[in-house]
């Protein structure tokens, strides 16, 4: 299952990088993967490897609801929440942003 | 009544106090070798990430000096000082906090996407940063 599949199982849109659609929604996700790295290494061979992600949760409105839905879905995936950063507000568009980072560990 | 008699219990509260010494001077020193290396992972991954428009915000990012009290001691690596512009997008003449670009860079907007300069070099140099703050504990206490 792929990050935005996972985040998507939560009831809300999710881009990679930048929301580009036309109508944009009153709340959604973007996502962005910050590294890659061998997790494991056995005869030369990368055999689990580790990803971290950058989650936003953009949300007009009161998000904790969708916050907690959010960890859950990402908790029952399998992803590790490392931080859930300081949430900010964009007077301009009325959006509460939420940067949530994330571990994945994938086995080969 | 019970009684215990101990011997070369001397020695040990000499040798705690012998070691506390050495760590309060080597605690600040870890902390600045430490920074030093992140602060040069900050401005190597700010620049892969292109946020290097004028070379003011990269320049920015520096370590504080070390702050604290006698049982904590910490030191902050954050863009400091101000951009010699304002937000002209928005009219304004503001000088803006490097500060606000960072954050602004970290976290993106609904608009703009993140450049996480700051989360992907503390995962990046996290070994490194250990590595330096150990080199400078083994030199400072003879361990």
């Amino acid at each position: 299952m792929s990050i935005k599949e996972i985040l998507e199982s939560a009831g809300l849109p999710a881009q990679r990088g930048v929301y580009t659609g036309r109508d944009k929604p009153d709340a959604y996700y973007t996502f962005l993967r910050l590294l890659g790295t061998p997790a494991l290494n056995a005869d030369d061979e990368e055999k689990d490897s580790r990803e971290m992600y950058r989650v936003t949760l953009f949300h007009k409105g009161d998000f904790e609801a969708q916050l907690d839905k959010t960890k859950e879905i990402l908790k029952a995936a399998g992803v590790y929440i490392n931080s859930i950063d300081a949430e900010s507000y964009e007077v301009e568009t009325g959006y509460w942003l939420v940067p949530i980072t994330i571990e994945i560990l994938k086995e080969e | 009544m019970g009684e215990f008699n101990t011997v070369g219990l001397e020695d040990i509260i000499e040798a705690f106090s012998k070691r506390e010494a050495a760590t309060v001077e080597a605690v600040p020193k870890m902390l600045k070798a430490g920074a030093d290396v992140l602060v040069e992972a900050q401005k190597a991954e700010a620049m892969a990430m292109g946020l290097n428009e004028t070379g003011g915000f990269i320049n920015s990012i520096k370590a504080t000096d070390v702050k604290g009290s006698d049982t904590e001691k910490y030191v902050e690596i954050y863009p400091q000082g101000r951009a010699g512009h304002g937000n002209d997008r928005k009219g304004d003449k503001s000088k803006v906090r490097y500060a606000t670009i960072g954050f602004v860079a970290e976290y993106g907007t609904s608009k703009q996407q993140a450049r996480p300069y700051m989360t992907t070099a503390n995962e990046k140099a996290h070994e490194k940063v250990v590595e330096a703050q150990r080199n400078i504990w083994e030199s400072e206490t003879g361990k």
